[in-house]
């Protein structure tokens, strides 16, 4: 089968290792909405190039200009959605149609949850709490789809395994 | 599949390498829970020397 929009295989281990900070550094994130952890994106600062946003000089909405801000919140979601698609989107060892398929299959479920969720969020969640819950939005697919395509390449190991 | 495969006298490991896929994947479809692609049937229906239909059949509800 060929499979050529996959990373090498090593990407999955660049993943795994990559995950572990940034999910806690997550997690770190959306708990120091609610309580006093010591979670500032002012934490690093750079100037960065800017599509939209608030003009560094006046209220308005101002496009495409270079503004020093807080870095820390965009450092941990990129660097958790590079960690999951390093997992999710990687080729394994033993990759062919079968794999091919269960990746195919726990995309599509993830797509619908994650989606689900969405909406029942939007309705059921509001004020601030709506924000942090957009954020975890953001890299709900590919986590639920990473978790899926895992438990599901683990039970077809295992199970071959035995028999 | 699995008796045309013992008539060859060959394993699942070695069948799977034949046809370019893994143990598992041979093993999953020996045991109907996984449907093969087309390109898949007839590499196998090649490599038995057997017309397609005399290694997979169809079942009721496909």
């Amino acid at each position: 089968m060929n499979s050529n929009y996959l990373l090498p295989s090593y990407f999955k281990k660049i993943g795994w290792v990559m995950l572990l900070p940034f999910l806690i550094g997550n997690i770190w994130m959306l708990l120091s909405d609610s309580m006093d952890l010591g979670f500032d994106d002012e934490l690093l600062r750079c100037t960065m190039f800017q599509i939209v946003g608030a003009s560094p000089t006046s209220f308005d909405v101002d496009y495409m200009f270079f503004c020093p801000t807080g870095i820390m919140i965009e450092i941990m979601v990129v660097g958790l959605m590079l960690s999951l698609i390093f997992i999710g989107f990687s080729r394994e060892q033993d990759e062919d149609e079968c794999i091919e398929k269960m990746r195919l299959v726990s995309v599509f479920q993830a797509l619908l949850l994650s989606q689900v969720s969405i909406i029942l969020g939007t309705l059921l969640i509001y004020e601030v709490s709506y924000l942090s819950f957009l954020m975890v939005s953001v890299y709900m697919t590919l986590l639920v789809f990473v978790v899926l395509f895992n438990f599901r390449l683990r039970n077809f190991r295992m199970q071959s395994n035995e028999e | 599949m699995k008796v045309e495969r013992a008539i060859l006298g060959i394993t699942q490991q070695e069948l799977a390498e034949a046809v370019g896929v893994s143990r598992q994947t041979i093993n999953a479809m020996e045991a109907g829970k996984y449907v093969p692609s087309a390109v898949l049937v007839l590499k196998i229906a090649r490599l038995f020397k057997k017309p397609v239909e005399t290694v997979f059949i169809l079942e009721d509800g496909d």
